[in-house]
């Protein structure tokens, strides 16, 4: 049984329509994490730094969002949502999920903070450009990895979601119309609903 | 065929290592990108979307961004094993570190090499001198990173280190300095050096 780490309302809020995309069976332990008020990692959580989201499964801990999506997704296959080892689109499936880590949410956190991406230190770009090469990839989607739906969507698409009417983020009528397409699947209802019960 | 765009003294460096390492048939292509004075600029032959490196093509295949440059290859190419394939030992770690390599160890370090103070609850990682903590508990009583097996978590985590130890973006302590000595004295490292 897979048990999600999880604070409602953050970046684990995603893996429970992850989950109900997968139909995999699940728990949901809700924990604790440091806020900008304060707070203290909870003991209960197995992420090396009391962040959301962990999940555990079977004694198997894995954690960060792009590895999260990766493990579940191999590991249950027949829900079409992550291309296998050997699939062609399997480079760019993982491509897009650590560049989801690694590119978006720290050009995003720069931008927010107000921060100028040191070019050729940093593994990530700025803002505008980051938004400008995954609105050219939607444009010939419509999803990242073409015309199926997948767990990277599910990373992007709630990020664009949360984000999205944000001053920060650049305008773009592409992910607007991306964003509804994903969170137009019955999972994210699914999901929604759990989150609220 | 394997095609590595690469640029000396550069990210790519660790994906020319793990090659070695994974002794399958490349070639490299050398590409310029933009650097931190203002020279270089992004080469039209790199696939990468915003011209950076590493990126590899493979067959039809096309790849950007190391820790899933080095997932791709290390579950694809098994004749060495570089990294625990799915539902093998170690795979939960594996995938965990894989991502934690460019999603909070990187951030963290470059925010405080910055002055950039760490917002809990908004910020996907964690402040620098957690990350260190977490490296050296981590590492402690293992000669590797998965434990007793090398894997392509020493070339992106273990030569990381090394190299941000280097230029003292990270403290040097005991622990850590065994560990990149252990890998650093591997052939396809020197291979790199010279590439």
């Amino acid at each position: 049984m897979i048990t999600l780490y999880h604070r409602p309302r953050t970046r684990s809020s995603r893996f429970i329509w992850l989950l109900e995309e997968l139909g995999a069976p699940y728990q949901i332990k809700e924990v604790a994490t440091r806020t900008r008020e304060g707070g203290a990692p909870d003991p209960a959580n197995p992420h090396p730094h009391g962040k959301v989201p962990a999940i555990s499964d079977d004694g198997e801990i894995v954690w960060e969002s792009p590895a999260i999506a990766l493990y579940l997704t191999d590991k249950y296959p027949t829900a079409g949502i992550g291309p296998a080892v050997g699939d062609p689109k399997r480079g760019a499936y993982v491509s897009w999920l650590v560049y989801y880590g690694s590119a978006l949410e720290p050009a995003l956190m720069s931008k927010f903070m107000n921060v100028t991406v040191p070019v050729g230190t940093a593994g990530w770009v700025e803002l505008e450009p980051t938004i400008a090469a995954i609105v050219k990839t939607l444009s010939a989607g419509p999803y990242l990895l073409g015309e199926k739906f997948s767990a990277a969507d599910i990373l992007y698409g709630s990020t664009f979601a949360m984000f999205g009417s944000m001053p920060i983020m650049p305008k773009s009528p592409v992910i607007d119309a991306y964003v509804k397409r994903c969170l137009d699947r019955p999972a994210y209802a699914r999901a929604q609903a759990k989150e609220a019960a | 065929m394997i095609t590595l765009y690469h640029s000396p003294q550069s990210r790519s460096g660790s994906i020319l290592w793990l090659l070695e390492e994974l002794q399958v048939p490349y070639e490299t292509k050398k590409v310029d990108f933009r650097h931190m004075d203002g020279s270089g600029k992004k080469d039209p032959a790199n696939p990468h979307p915003h011209g950076k490196v590493p990126a590899l093509t493979d067959g039809g295949d096309t790849l950007f961004e190391s820790s899933a440059i080095a997932l791709y290859l290390t579950d694809k190419y098994r004749k060495v094993k570089m990294g625990p394939a799915a539902g093998e030992t170690g795979r939960d770690e594996y995938l965990s570190w894989l991502a934690y390599r460019p999603g909070v160890m990187e951030p963290a370090l470059l925010c405080r090499r910055f002055g950039i103070q760490h917002v809990y609850g908004a910020m996907g990682w964690a402040p620098a001198d957690e990350v260190e903590a977490v490296l050296n508990a981590h590492m402690k009583g293992r000669d590797y990173f998965l434990g007793k097996d090398f894997s392509a978590l020493d070339i992106l985590i273990g030569g990381g280190i090394y190299f941000m130890m280097m230029a003292k973006m990270m403290a040097e302590t005991p622990v850590l300095k065994d560990y990149t000595a252990r890998i650093i004295a591997r052939p396809a490292f020197a291979k790199m050096m010279g590439a």
